[in-house]
């Protein structure tokens, strides 16, 4: 994956903070927790790799777009 | 080590800074993140841009071979007609490749927009829940430390603790500040009511558990009141007439923080339409509870002494 520049710093972007609230979320197991990891953390991380998953497949494609139509 | 909510007796006030640490984290994923695709904006914009003009190159070439065979002597006809069908057909791959280019933008461009509007929302009413429960562990630090000074507390032993700057209070004990509390001016039409002056064993016999709590989930009020403490009331000390509801809009906007994460909405809890009301005339010249039940039960689980309320003497 990340076959670009700017998917790859998205990416790095990411595993800073998913360590960061690994730290915190095996330390913080109250109701708030929950409603963070529910309400905050689950969308992020779905939108995050949903927009990972079609930034690959547009970056792929222009790649390939570009080689195949080289003059 | 733990973070706890607080609703156990024996609370560890730690990780305040692993806390702040994945608060400042979210921030700077927002900002790389954001800068991550306007770069890739930027580079699927400069592509695109690079493929019209291949496609306009191909264009031109497939006008050039259609004006050369118009011009081709008849021995050169089967020629010009093979590199007009190149043409052609270089052309026709062009467009095929920019149209799957724009299939796959169209999907990234909506994935993008959603996670756009993750940034702008979620993200920031994230930051602000954190923040909020950062506020909560630190005023519990704050009164273990004023408990400590004044003997009321005392640290835990070495063996229930991995962490030096780990503390833990009970948050029954929570009355570290009664008479501070009610040393704070409140709006006009408002005054601080003893708890002992409200008949509590009546009014509150139907609120014990979390679960009654359903209008407001006790944690979220339970912060609200902290919150309301700690940074509302100051707030009307020094801020005098000018802390009202359109202060606090001012600054939870100047904080970034949404209205339902915000200090507006605390203050419009306690102070707006739906404050604490109570009435005289009740059961042996005690105060009865119109409104806010919930929030003076917390009051007296916090240790509170008295609470923000208007009263009416109705039935006097």
């Amino acid at each position: 994956m990340s076959s670009s520049e700017p998917q790859a710093d998205l990416h790095q972007a990411f595993v800073v903070l998913n360590e960061r609230w690994e730290a915190a979320r095996s330390l913080w197991r109250d109701s708030v927790a929950l409603e963070f990891e529910r309400r905050f953390w689950s969308e992020i991380t779905q939108n995050l790799r949903s927009l990972e998953r079609s930034a690959e497949g547009l970056s792929v494609a222009m790649v390939q777009a570009l080689r195949q139509t080289e003059s | 080590m733990s973070i706890n909510d607080g609703s156990s007796s024996g609370v560890d006030v730690r990780g305040i800074e692993i806390l702040a640490d994945l608060d400042a984290a979210l921030q700077r994923f927002a900002v790389r993140s954001a800068d991550a695709l306007a770069e890739f904006r930027a580079l699927y914009e400069r592509n695109r841009k690079r493929l019209e003009q291949r496609a306009e190159d191909a264009d031109r070439e497939v006008r050039r071979r259609v004006a050369d065979l118009q011009n081709a002597d008849d021995d050169d006809i089967d020629y010009c007609q093979r590199r007009l069908d190149d043409a052609r057909e270089a052309r026709a791959d062009i467009r095929s490749w920019q149209k799957r280019v724009e299939e796959e933008y169209e999907t990234f461009r909506r994935d993008a927009a959603r996670f756009d509007a993750t940034l702008d929302g979620t993200v920031k009413e994230g930051r602000g829940v954190l923040q909020s429960k950062i506020a909560l562990l630190k005023e519990y630090k704050a009164i273990q430390l004023d408990a400590v000074s004044t003997g009321s507390l005392s640290l835990p032993s070495s063996e229930s603790t991995a962490s030096q700057d780990a503390v833990s209070i009970d948050a029954s004990q929570d009355a570290s500040h009664p008479s501070e509390l009610r040393g704070f001016p409140l709006p006009k039409g408002f005054r601080w009511i003893p708890l002992a002056e409200i008949n509590l064993k009546e009014e509150l016999k139907d609120v014990q558990d979390a679960i009654d709590y359903r209008k407001v989930d006790k944690e979220t009020m339970r912060v609200g009141m902290i919150r309301l403490r700690s940074e509302i009331l100051p707030r009307l000390s020094s801020e005098r007439e000018s802390a009202g509801a359109d202060f606090f809009f001012e600054a939870d906007r100047a904080a970034s923080q949404s209205y339902e994460n915000g200090l507006q909405r605390i203050y419009e809890v306690f102070f707006g339409e739906s404050h604490i009301h109570l009435e005289r005339g009740g059961t042996a010249g005690q105060l009865d509870i119109t409104n806010g039940r919930h929030r003076i039960k917390l009051a007296q689980e916090l240790g509170w002494d008295a609470v923000p309320a208007t009263v009416e003497n109705g039935r006097e």
